[in-house]
């Protein structure tokens, strides 16, 4: 595939149809949603926006996971952490990541809750080319969760099938 | 909208602002129409069926998303 181009200070995240949504976040749950890249690109910041909805503080934790198979195995990188009490706020951690061509997971994961932890997602993301109708061949199913992550992201285990999430951005250096 | 960015390596109170290293404001981008079902819960809203927020939280939309679509209906009214 032809490299798009990225461009500087522009955000990148996982492909999906339709219009912008709330997502109230899960404790210790991390959600992943497919991203290709497709040529080397560094990156600046990783982030996420908190809806007019979110109250209280809470921190959420953001990374990169490596693919396999279709799913989140190896962790590419762990960002660390925001805290986030501001509603309708876009929230980013200053990374420089350079990600080579291919697919990754966009990870984000909330590890001490706020009182509303409403942040914006998409209730229909897709892979890129293709649709993931999941195992039961019925619904797609295009990401991914796994529950009773608590601190720093390692290797990912148990997953379970979705298809929404919130929106996590990359931005491209 | 706001933007808060952490250095590198996020959340740290260790850190002088808790290693916060830019707050700005950011202009708000322009109010895109709702769906149907958003025009529908927006309706609902403005004849007092429900509530602002309960209309909200059912399609799980932003409030002041309802608002902002009452008001683009209410400038287009004045308009004709």
């Amino acid at each position: 595939m032809t490299n798009m181009g990225y461009t500087s200070a522009t955000y990148y995240g996982a492909a999906f149809t339709g219009t912008t949504s709330n997502v109230s976040l899960v404790l210790n749950r991390v959600y992943y949603s497919l991203i290709y890249i497709n040529g080397t690109t560094t990156f600046d910041q990783i982030g996420i926006n908190t809806r007019g909805t979110w109250s209280g503080t809470g921190s959420i934790r953001l990374g990169v996971y490596n693919n396999s198979a279709g799913k989140p195995t190896t962790v590419k990188f762990d960002a660390g952490t925001i805290s986030c009490s501001a509603a309708n706020t876009r929230y980013s951690i200053t990374i420089s990541q350079s990600l080579a061509e291919g697919w990754y997971w966009l990870a984000a994961c909330l590890q001490s809750a706020a009182t509303t932890n409403d942040v914006q997602s998409s209730q229909a993301f897709h892979y890129p080319g293709a649709m993931r109708y999941g195992s039961d061949a019925f619904n797609a199913r295009q990401t991914f969760y796994q529950d009773s992550v608590s601190s720093a992201f390692a290797t990912a285990g148990t997953l379970s099938e979705s298809y929404f999430g919130p929106i996590i951005h990359l931005r491209a250096a | 909208m706001r933007s808060i960015t952490y250095g590198v390596g996020g959340y740290d109170p260790t850190k002088p602002n808790n290693n916060i290293v830019e707050d700005i404001s950011l202009p708000d981008p322009p109010q895109q129409p709702l769906d149907a079902v958003g025009a529908l819960a927006t309706l609902l809203a403005v004849v007092g069926a429900v509530t602002t927020q309960d209309a909200a939280n059912a399609i799980r939309r932003d409030p002041a998303e309802l608002i902002a679509e009452a008001e683009a209906w209410a400038a287009a009214q004045s308009n004709n």
